[in-house]
């Protein structure tokens, strides 16, 4: 090696470089010429202090730095190249999983240079304190005064002049419009609050006639009346429920792949947490109570048992592939950013960089949730003489059995298909094993033989095993097979008759071979062969092995032998000894008969597991889909032994820091804050949020009311309450309302009432080009927002005008394409939104969403210009009696006004709107019965499909059929596309 | 900390609303043409000014960071794995070890099945399977020391396509629609022509706007009406369905004269006029057999030939991102016999597609990206059913790029002498995605987009640009 020389004298003059003692001048040559060039060129790029890189928390520009380490503790040991962490990355030493530099590895030489100089003592002339590089980007100062992490202050609503404002809400308002110089719009008229209230509340317009109602009445609280009812209809809840559920990131499914050996990625129970959503709104349960509710509903006393599936809040999110600490993230992530507006998760990795929370009280958070388990549980009655129930613990049996038997029979099957070759098997694994075969290769050895690889390779492992620890049934097969054919063929009777005497022999197969007296190694085999066929008879052709894999796809898990014991119907001993030891040697679990589970799964195992598994989770089809089936709760219980979790030292699992105890933050409760004590801390945890002390919890609730009311909230980042959000518009609005909910006992309703009857609700949509100067975003409010219709209140809408809207409330998630249902009980599979879902801007269910955004694309036109859908529900329509029994065309348009729009036309739409009607040729009559036709062929077509493949038809043997559409249906699908429709004012 | 740093603020809101409204001063609801939104990221803040311009207004052509020559893409995804030693890695070394037990590679090596050929002026070694894209290998850049996180197919064919195997994060057409928007209002700005493991996680918008996912069109047919979401109404003729617009459009106007100013029902009046030609549009786009017959012979008559065929048409119309999948090149055993099939499939269509951009002047503003999840063993697979084939592996494999702005001719990295590891100049996919958005145009630091307090990007927290793949 060429630096032996240089080191070998170094090292004989005795030099060792220590801190203080001063550079030897060639230490210091070597360095300069061997390690600075590489450390700049190769290292410096992510390590450096000086160009603000610290890769791993590593920087190595001075000497200082590179002695102290990085995240992963000391780099080098003066005097250890071995164990030096550095040479070990350089090496790209797979044990440590560090490869530096990364991206091409350096040459051998200069790692041996590397190694040289530590061997020397490092010796390292740089100056130089290691720099620390800036990591957060904030002070603690801005976190001091950091608006959000200041106690809700008590503000005094302000004195404004003239008689606009109301309520306290509207004189804060106010006050901003005087120092901004605006004029609040005028009131809203009365058929247009009257559509912006049904709407805001309940998400379906008004009827005419409640319309009309209102309009005549002139009472002064004519506007809290209608508030009232509609806080008291139940589609209040599924209206405001669903905003929830956008922050809960509800779906049904858990957005794992399907198929395979896969489970069903359906939730069977979500809907029950989505149920408990709707009507805690419904019932204005106390905000605080719905917090504690949704974190540790299993530890509080319920007054209603269905309140447990409130811990769907942690449970219907993703699951991650079964990745416990994503899920633990996820459930971090939704508590932090749906309670508090805190970005908890960015602490997973590092300290948050904006805002102060470091990553320990991310791992606080993660000993918390690591020390819960998750579980079903029954949340109604069950009642045993049901015939529902009956029938659902009967089909739920039915499929466990099925999927037991098929498992069983099919396992066997395919295991016995190569003991009836078990000789030629025994015989070919041997000869290779004793390199014998022409093969060097197992699989080709095999396919030489005419043998299945995959089936050899088992038996050569089992020989080998059987070799190294060995047993009576094989002792004898190695005994003879170091003889020859001769040797074999020479034996007389008498020794064959002797091996029954011998006690390293299975007494069977000396018995059998006694009888047949084989005269060759391939005919002692096909002896073992005829044994083992006579064994497998005995044992009723059950293969141990095929019971446990059975049992393995059914969920049973199991670390011991013990435990495979209590495998329902696992096959029993047989009652001869003897018998009994060959079973138990060559066809138990991971024999040459029995096989590793592993090998037969190649050997078309797999196949036979899908189905079984998929056979098995009909379950879960049943336990969603069944009316029978019992309604449960998705929840979590905590471990008898709670755990504090280990930093994640940049977020590796594999990579532990310090252990820190469950506790809440820091942020929160000051210095003198007491780790949990009570189970997994989750109760104490949710006190901690819905505390009136906690400066984040009712103002970020408040806000995403007033967000829901107006389509933007007084901090615009809804989610994010941090030092990074957006200035409150209105921050003592902000505070009045979070002290004024509290007081009133944390009630959303009243926030509603208080914020309704406020003028800034009341005011009209209308622009003025002036204010629009001053104020482009509306942010002070000095008008009301247009608001577009979500996905839900569209469809709803939708169904509502068709007059086919089954109101039916809660239940089981249906399919929206087929059930008209409110949109909000359609089943919300993460894995595989549909296309209308996405395309309409529904939250996405893989993260808590604030506030959904909103695109206007094509595709949204071509939903309402082209879609069976629509063009069915315009038909329905345009098919309402209003419609259908009105005389001329004129009353037709005034009624289809009426319906959609709960006006009448204006002079110029109900000309237009009638010359467009007349204009339009009539249906012909053809046109009817062709439909009708097609419509009974596809239905026939859809039924036969179904019944062959047992899965419902594709949606296409519908979707190219016309239907026929009059000049009124025409009218009314136009109706529904206009911008009138889908805005409301 | 400033707060105007990243959040979108007022002014960058009105610039690009205002800017918008005095583009729809043409006419009511009249199509704009695609006109590229000046000025984007020299505003104040440019992401937020980016997040705001192309969550109002999705698919308008916006400017990249910097000016580059490539504007669309097209990746080709050979799902499954296809073996890197095979077809770009040349390792002779497999062949002189071929009966040894190899201990860095964990077994018996199983040579190169095909032959290599130095091709182009640059001398290329090429798989005789690629014969025919060997042809352009001098517009191609190799890349040979490609890795990725795990050897798993479905994790790692999301990761090349989002980023990420596991978390949920959008695709990496998503995000240059995002930055790019479309300059086709009629088409889909990003479409993937057939379907892959994974499905839609591997197009799918996550957190972006839901305007930015993939459109998946499953075959490469000539009618669209099955392809296409509602882009066919079978009720009504054209001129019915205009005569229905036109009336939506009078009322449209009474309902907007109290209104004035509202940027979002402009937009909404445009879409239906937008949604109105795309019904034609589309049709004509995926139509294929307009081509001439030399062209579409040149491409072959087979599935994967049309797929490329109709890829060349859909950029060549203003899409962005169009993703061709190819799968099937999982081969554990009978590699010889499987990996024939597939590149014989894929040689002639892909060698057609570049000669027909080339002809068209079109190779040097389009990226076309190839390869796969990850590579395959140098050794036997041990499944060792048959005939040799080999094993999932993630410590080496194979991609190239070409075309715009791609140095071409050149191979850029090295596994080591077998082929197992990358060694040399190693690239991982986040380094790959990070080359891919400068060459579009950005840096993969900057093109980000603020979802629930954190700024998103491609590259997660990772990615270094390779240089030396640029031209």
């Amino acid at each position: 090696m060429r630096n032996t020389l240089v080191i070998g004298a170094l090292l004989a003059a005795g030099f060792t470089a220590t801190a203080e003692e001063p550079l030897l001048p060639k230490q210091l040559e070597f360095f300069e010429k061997k390690i600075r060039p590489v450390l700049a060129t190769q290292c410096y790029s992510c390590h450096s202090a000086a160009e603000g890189k610290d890769k791993g928390g590593l920087t190595l520009d001075t000497r200082d730095a590179l002695r102290k380490g990085g995240d992963s503790g000391e780099v080098i040991i003066p005097g250890d190249p071995k164990n030096s962490l550095l040479i070990k990355a350089m090496h790209w030493d797979p044990k440590e999983g560090l490869e530096m530099p990364p991206k091409t590895k350096l040459d051998e030489g200069t790692v041996a240079d590397f190694e040289a100089w530590i061997l020397m003592g490092a010796p390292d002339p740089r100056k130089g304190k290691a720099a620390s590089i800036k990591k957060v980007f904030w002070t603690q100062e801005q976190a001091d005064n950091h608006w959000a992490y200041q106690p809700i202050a008590q503000p005094v609503p302000p004195a404004v002049k003239g008689d606009w404002a109301r309520t306290p809400v509207d004189q804060f308002i106010r006050a901003k419009h005087e120092a901004a110089g605006l004029q609040p719009a005028k009131p809203a008229d009365k058929r247009t609050l009257i559509r912006r209230a049904y709407y805001d509340l309940i998400g379906l317009p008004p009827t005419l006639a409640e319309v009309e109602a209102f309009v005549e009445d002139n009472s002064p609280n004519a506007f809290k009346k209608v508030i009232n009812q509609l806080l008291a209809r139940p589609e209040y809840g599924e209206r405001w429920g669903r905003y929830w559920l956008d922050i809960a990131r509800y779906a049904d499914t858990s957005g794992d792949r399907a198929g395979g050996n896969r489970r069903d990625p359906r939730y069977p129970y979500a809907w029950t947490y989505r149920d408990y959503v709707i009507r805690a709104f419904n019932n204005d349960k106390p905000f605080n109570q719905f917090i504690r509710e949704q974190i540790a509903a299993d530890q509080l006393n319920l007054d209603d048992e269905r309140d447990l599936a409130a811990l769907g809040y942690l449970t219907v999110g993703k699951r991650f592939m079964n990745d416990v600490n994503e899920v633990i993230d996820d459930r971090i992530d939704v508590v932090g950013k749906g309670f508090m507006g805190l970005t908890l998760a960015c602490a997973r990795c590092h300290d948050h960089k904006f805002d102060p929370i470091p990553t320990a009280d991310y791992y606080s958070l993660h000993g918390v949730f690591n020390s819960t388990r998750y579980r079903d549980e029954l949340i109604e009655e069950i009642d045993e003489d049901d015939p529902e129930y009956i029938a659902y613990t009967k089909a739920r049996q039915a499929a466990v059995d099925g999927s037991r038997e098929y498992g069983l029979r099919a396992y066997n099957q395919l295991l016995t298909r190569y003991t009836k070759d078990s000789g030629k098997y025994l015989f070919e694994a041997q000869r290779f094993i004793d390199g014998k075969t022409k093969a060097r290769q197992g699989p080709t050895a095999a396919t030489a033989a005419g043998l299945n690889g995959t089936a050899f390779q088992n038996w050569v492992t089992a020989l080998q095993a059987a070799k190294r620890r060995p047993n009576r049934v094989f002792a004898p097969w190695f005994f003879f097979a170091k003889l020859t054919n001769p040797q074999i063929a020479t034996r007389t009777p008498a020794q064959w008759e002797r091996l029954s005497e011998q006690k390293t022999v299975n007494p069977i197969i000396a018995r059998a071979l006694a009888e047949a007296q084989p005269e060759s190694l391939r005919e002692i085999a096909a002896v073992y062969q005829k044994v083992f066929l006579d064994i497998e008879d005995r044992m009723d052709g059950q293969y141990p092995t095929a019971h446990v894999v059975t049992a393995f796809n059914m969920g049973f898990r199991f670390r011991t032998a013990a435990d495979a014991a209590k495998i329902k119907g696992m096959p029993k001993p047989l009652a001869e000894p003897a018998a009994e030891e060959i079973r138990r040697v060559a066809f138990g679990y991971r024999s040459a008969l029995g096989m590793d589970p592993r090998a037969f799964n190649r050997l078309g195992g797999n196949r036979v597991r899908n189905r079984q598994v998929a056979m098995f989770y009909r379950t879960t089809g049943l336990d969603l889909n069944h009316p029978g089936s019992p309604a449960k709760a998705m929840t979590l219980q905590d471990l008898p032994t709670p755990r504090d979790s280990r930093i994640f030292i940049r977020g590796e699992r594999t990579n532990l820091g310090d252990r820190v105890p469950r506790q809440f933050l820091e942020l929160i409760e000051g210095g003198d804050r007491q780790p949990f004590s009570e189970g997994s801390g989750r109760l104490e945890l949710a006190q901690s949020i819905a505390s009136e002390d906690n400066p984040l919890t009712a103002r970020v609730i408040v806000n995403r009311v007033w967000q829901w009311h107006f389509g933007e909230g007084i901090v615009r980042t809804p989610s994010d309450f941090g030092l990074r959000s957006d200035d409150p518009s209105h921050p003592d609005l902000l505070d009045w309302l979070a002290r004024h909910f509290m007081k009133n006992g944390w009630s959303i309703k009243h926030l509603h009432r208080l914020i309704m009857n406020s003028a800034v609700y009341q005011q009209s949509a209308l622009n003025d080009p002036t204010f629009g100067k001053i104020d482009p975003n509306n942010a002070l409010l000095y008008k009301w927002n247009l608001r577009r219709l979500d996905f839900e209140a569209m469809r709803d809408t939708l169904l509502v005008l068709g007059d086919n809207l089954d109101p039916v409330q809660g239940g089981r998630p249906v399919t929206t394409a087929a059930a008209p249902r409110r949109t909000v009980y359609g089943m919300v599979d993460r894995a595989a939104l549909p296309d209308v879902y996405q395309v309409f801007d529904f939250a996405n269910p893989d993260m808590t969403t604030a506030e959904r955004v909103e695109t206007t694309v094509p595709q949204q036109a071509l939903f309402m210009m082209n879609s069976q859908s629509v063009l069915r529900q315009a038909r329905r329509l345009a098919a309402r009696s209003e419609v259908a029994q009105a005389e001329d065309i004129e009353d037709k348009v005034r009624a289809l006004y009426e319906i959609v729009f709960q006006r009448a036309p204006a002079p110029k739409e109900l000309q237009a709107a009638a010359a467009f009607v007349k204009q339009q040729p009539e249906l012909k009559p053809y046109r009817m019965t062709q439909f009708h036709r097609q419509m009974e062929y596809a239905r026939k077509r859809a039924k036969d499909y179904t019944k062959r493949y047992n899965r419902p038809a594709p949606a296409a043997f519908f979707n190219n059929i016309p239907i026929p559409m009059g000049p009124v249906d025409k009218l009314a699908q136009v109706l529904l596309e206009t911008n009138e429709f889908l805005y409301v004012q | 900390m400033n707060p105007l740093e990243h959040q979108p603020q007022p002014q960058d809101f009105f610039q690009t609303r205002r800017q918008f409204l005095n583009r729809l001063g043409m006419g009511m609801g009249t199509v704009g043409l695609a006109t590229v939104l000046p000025g984007l990221h020299a505003a104040p803040n440019p992401s937020a000014a980016l997040q705001t311009a192309a969550t109002a207004n999705p698919m308008t052509a916006r400017k990249p960071q910097f000016a580059v020559k490539a504007k669309r893409v097209i990746h080709i995804f050979s799902q499954g794995a296809p073996s890197h030693l095979d077809t770009w890695d040349h390792k002779p070394a497999l062949a002189k070890h071929a009966d040894q037990n190899v201990k860095e590679i964990g077994g018996v090596p199983l040579p190169a099945q095909f032959g290599f050929k130095k091709m182009g002026q640059s001398g290329t070694p090429v798989s005789e399977v690629f014969d025919q894209v060997g042809e352009h290998v001098d517009d191609i850049a190799v890349i040979n020391s490609m890795h990725t996180n795990i050897p798993s197919h479905e994790f790692a064919t999301v990761m090349m396509n989002t980023g990420a195997g596991r978390m949920v994060k959008p695709s990496m057409g998503s995000w240059l629609l995002y930055g790019l928007g479309t300059e086709n209002q009629n088409l889909p700005g990003y479409i993937v022509l057939g379907n892959g493991l994974g499905g839609a996680k591997n197009w799918r918008s996550a957190f972006l706007p839901g305007a930015f996912q993939g459109a998946l069109i499953p075959r490469a047919e000539a009618n669209v009406e099955r392809t296409i979401a509602n882009i066919k109404n079978y009720s009504y003729t054209l001129k019915e369905q205009r005569e229905q617009l036109d009336l939506l459009q009078t009322l449209n106007q009474q309902h907007q004269k109290q209104l004035q100013g509202e940027a979002d029902l402009e937009a909404r009046i445009r879409s239906f006029e937008l949604a109105f030609k795309m019904q034609a549009a589309a049709t004509d786009a995926f139509d294929f057999t307009k081509e001439k017959q030399a062209t579409r012979n040149a491409y072959g008559d087979t599935e994967t030939g049309r797929r490329m065929l109709t890829a060349r048409r859909l950029v060549e119309r203003g899409v962005r991102f169009v993703q061709v999948w190819h799968n099937g090149w999982d081969h554990h055993t009978a590699l010889k016999e499987n990996l024939t099939t597939r590149a014989n499939e894929a040689n002639q269509p892909i060698a057609a597609l570049l000669a027909d951009l080339k002809d068209r002047g079109m190779l040097e503003d389009t990226l076309v990206i190839w390869g796969g999840e990850f590579g395959r063993t140098p050794r036997h697979d041990r499944g060792g059913r048959g005939e040799p084939g080999r094993d999932h592996h993630h410590h080496g494999f194979s991609m190239w790029i070409a075309g715009g702005g791609v140095k071409g001719g050149i191979v850029h990295g090295a596994t080591d002498e077998f082929g197992y590891k990358a060694v040399k100049d190693k690239v991982h996919v986040h380094d790959l995605h990070a080359t891919i958005l400068k060459l579009m145009g950005f840096d993969h630091e900057k093109l980000t987009y603020r979802y629930q307090g954190r700024d998103f990007r491609l590259t997660d927290v990772y990615g270094n640009v390779v240089d030396n793949l640029i031209a």
